[in-house]
């Protein structure tokens, strides 16, 4: 199958070309062409050109998860999309499709960005079967490279992650009933309506707001979705941060069993909503039944979760946890992001093995001014270990760095004082404005407010300029506006005329 | 080019009236999605500002309704904005007289709006509501059509003193109270992550840029939600510092 992004008039198409290997499934084909609108599901339609087939869904107005989940991410957005995922999964189920026909790659999941709709693209192929094994780690993969709203109360982060970490196989009602629950905390539903875009000549208070959106960039085809499960089990518990009874797992009593559909075959889905010794029995006993049978596609050779530290995303993310109430307010959200890591470490309350980012080697770096109220934070945890140090031997102990060696660290180095500056964030900033920056610097006036990022993707580290007055250079040549460039160890990075030395290591 | 658009109007601490007007609106056309937005300051006891703002608003909203697509159909040049936003605010000056005359009170309104695309923004200007770009830095983009201004540029005034001068908010034109308007075209290359936004004179009096860049910059938000959090932020910030007039911000971000 080939992807491509098609525009009709006002309408987008995520088009797909179905070549001569792709088994089409004939029930899955009708089951979606003929139903216009299933919940949580991207309408297609089948079309064929001379002997060439398509199917095409309609994401007209909608961007992909990816998208969506871009900078920092409030809870409600994570929820939003969290029950938009498990009501499309649920809808594939109920029209006895397979859920491994579901693309689960944030690339390939498309949400309105202002009613929050999701939808998810269901392929009417033959497909390998679903393992709930790949659904937490698409699940896990996703969350943990977010950057969360550090104004929130971050608590539902690690309850989310604990609760993919926790069971072999997740229940989708219970993780539903989860986000339910998280939702209702701050009393927000789970989906915002829309917003009309044009507003005119207001009396007292008013206000506008929309969102216009132009086409996404075309994507790549996906690659099959990662077996590997970001696996860890906490080595110790820790408690919640804040003084809630509950721990995550569990918040809500599992639904009771109904009927028991004899004939029909069961889907993974109705033996997770409704399970019980006899469904399992029976969806096992059906998934060795050849009248059942679904044709295999390659087998992906999965690492057993066993408790050890794998992390296979490079990147790092925000540690929640803490509790911002008595914090400043009225200070950007990005602000807050503390720089010493290794203190958020240590308040991390849940799954320790995931929370990794802030190794205590990288503990307080470079310039950062805003320590602010962070400090104190830590304080409100009970016991946490901190990443790195290792205890006496029979404790189970995490290992240190934590993620995939294969990471590198980069710094700069400031020609003009020798000063290093450790690149210690996914989206780093550059510039002269305290508030949101990550590396401010203060005695160079041609410096922007916002100068420069340094992104890291996959292990490496992207330079880009935003905007600067005074642009920034890399080997003295200036970068275009929306440039990014990869960098090496021995570059020379300048930002106006302050030049700095890139190393990079590992 | 895509857009995050947002606008929040208080009538402040202690005006009667809200006489500030804005409109945004948004288009697709065969060049791409372009965004068009106007506010307008009204001024004149008793709601006559807000006949004068609201009038002006409309004008140009049905320009932009009705124009506007046959401009960007012919070509969409500097002249040609040039020529029709003129005509608009010659016409609207004499209308707005000639109405404040009959009835025998002085009324008028300044206006700032701006035409933006994926290339290039067209901003026209009367008075001393402003357009600011918002990128890797803070940009004025218009001048302030006051008396201290122009003190300022004549050297006689430093910008700190003109702040807190009591001649402040005295305009040296406006439309439909000045004998002819003259008004301020301003044209540029459209930023991509950056923001633009306009504001009445009551947004900017008692907030520095440091705090007006904290809060709009185009990294400080990711959503309309965080970006009028954000501007009420700012919009209580000057109340708490006893801004009295009316305030009104609109901001557009490109992405």
């Amino acid at each position: 199958m080939i992807f491509r992004l098609e525009n009709q008039e006002l309408n987008s198409y995520l088009v797909c070309e179905i070549e001569a290997h792709d088994q089409v499934d004939p029930v899955s084909m009708q089951m979606l062409t003929n139903n216009s609108k299933i919940t949580g599901l991207a309408p297609l339609l089948f079309t064929q050109m001379d002997d060439k087939k398509y199917v095409k869904y309609n994401i007209s107005s909608k961007i992909t998860a990816e998208m969506y989940l871009q900078g920092v991410v409030t809870r409600k957005k994570l929820l939003n999309l969290l029950s938009g995922i498990l009501a499309g999964m649920a809808s594939v189920d109920e029209y006895m499709i397979d859920l491994g026909a579901v693309i689960l790659d944030p690339r390939y999941i498309f949400v309105d960005n202002k009613t929050g709709e999701t939808n998810l693209i269901c392929l009417p192929f033959v497909s390998r079967p679903f393992e709930s094994d790949d659904f937490q780690g698409f699940l896990r993969d996703m969350i943990s490279i977010l950057q969360f709203n550090t104004d929130e109360n971050c608590d539902y982060v690690a309850k989310l992650l604990t609760y993919l970490n926790g069971a072999d196989q997740i229940s989708l009602s219970d993780f539903k009933n989860l986000i339910i629950t998280l939702s209702n905390e701050t009393g927000e539903a789970p989906v915002r309506a829309a917003a009309p875009a044009r507003k005119e000549v207001p009396a007292a208070k008013v206000s506008g707001t929309g969102v216009i959106v132009g086409v996404p960039s075309t994507p790549k085809a996906p690659e099959a979705s990662k077996a590997q499960p970001a696996a860890s089990r906490p080595s110790r518990e820790v408690p919640p941060a804040k003084s809630e009874a509950a721990p995550a797992q569990g918040s809500a009593p599992q639904a009771a069993v109904s009927s028991d559909p004899s004939e029909k075959k069961i889907g993974l889905f109705y033996v997770l909503m409704h399970y019980s010794k006899d469904n399992m029995a029976k969806y096992k006993a059906q998934k060795n039944d050849p009248a059942f049978q679904k044709q295999p596609k390659e087998k992906k050779v999965k690492e057993k979760k066993n408790g050890s530290m794998k992390k296979n995303s490079t990147e790092l993310f925000d540690i929640p946890g803490v509790d911002r109430a008595d914090t400043i307010t009225g200070i950007s959200s990005e602000a807050e992001i503390p720089a010493p890591r290794a203190e958020k470490a240590a308040a991390a309350p849940v799954s320790g093995g995931n929370v990794v980012a802030a190794s205590a080697n990288k503990a307080v770096q470079n310039a950062q001014p805003k320590q602010e109220a962070s400090t104190s934070s830590s304080a409100n945890f009970g016991e946490t270990t901190v990443l790195g140090v290792y205890s006496s031997a029979g404790e189970t102990t995490v290992l240190s760095g934590g993620y995939n060696n294969a990471v590198k660290s980069c710094v700069l180095v400031r020609r003009k004082n020798r000063e290093r500056v450790v690149i210690n964030k996914p989206s780093f900033r550059i510039g002269k404005e305290r508030s949101c920056v990550d590396y401010f610097i203060g005695d160079n006036a041609a410096i922007s407010r916002s100068h420069s990022t340094i992104n890291q993707k996959q292990g490496d580290y992207y330079l880009s300029d935003t905007n600067s007055t005074n642009h920034t250079y890399l080997n003295g040549r200036m970068l275009i506006s929306s440039e990014e460039v990869k960098l090496a160890s021995g570059d020379v990075i300048a930002f106006a005329d302050d030049e700095f030395d890139v190393e990079i290591t590992g | 080019m895509n857009y995050l658009i947002s606008a929040l109007t208080d009538i402040g601490l202690t005006k009667d009236t809200n006489q500030d007007a804005y409109s945004i609106r948004a288009y697709k056309s065969s060049i791409g999605s372009v965004v068009f937005a106007i506010l307008c300051d009204g001024m004149g006891g008793l709601s006559r500002g807000e006949v004068a703002s609201a009038t002006v608003v409309a004008a140009f909203n049905r320009w932009a309704d009705n124009e506007l697509a046959g401009l960007i159909k012919k070509g969409l040049t500097e002249n040609s904005i040039r020529n029709d936003w003129g005509r608009l605010v010659t016409e609207y000056n004499q209308k707005i007289k000639a109405y404040g005359s009959q009835c025998g009170v002085s009324l008028g309104t300044t206006l700032t709006a701006i035409l933006l695309t994926d290339s290039r923004y067209y901003i026209i200007n009367v008075g001393d509501t402003r357009a600011y770009e918002i990128a890797g830095d803070l940009a004025v983009l218009t001048k302030d059509q006051t008396l201290v201004s122009r003190e300022v540029e004549l050297g006689r005034l430093t910008p700190e003193q003109a702040e807190t001068d009591p001649r402040r908010s005295v305009l040296l034109q406006c439309i439909g109270a000045s004998e002819t308007v003259v008004p301020e075209f301003v044209f540029g290359d459209v930023k991509l992550n950056a923001v633009y936004m306009l504001c009445s004179d009551g947004f900017r009096h008692e907030i520095t840029e440091d705090e007006i860049y904290e809060k709009l910059s185009p990294y400080s938000f990711n959503d309309v939600d965080q970006l009028r959090q954000n501007m009420q932020i700012l919009i209580d910030r000057n109340k708490e510092r006893q801004e009295r007039d009316n305030i009104t911000v609109v901001s557009i971000k490109t992405f």
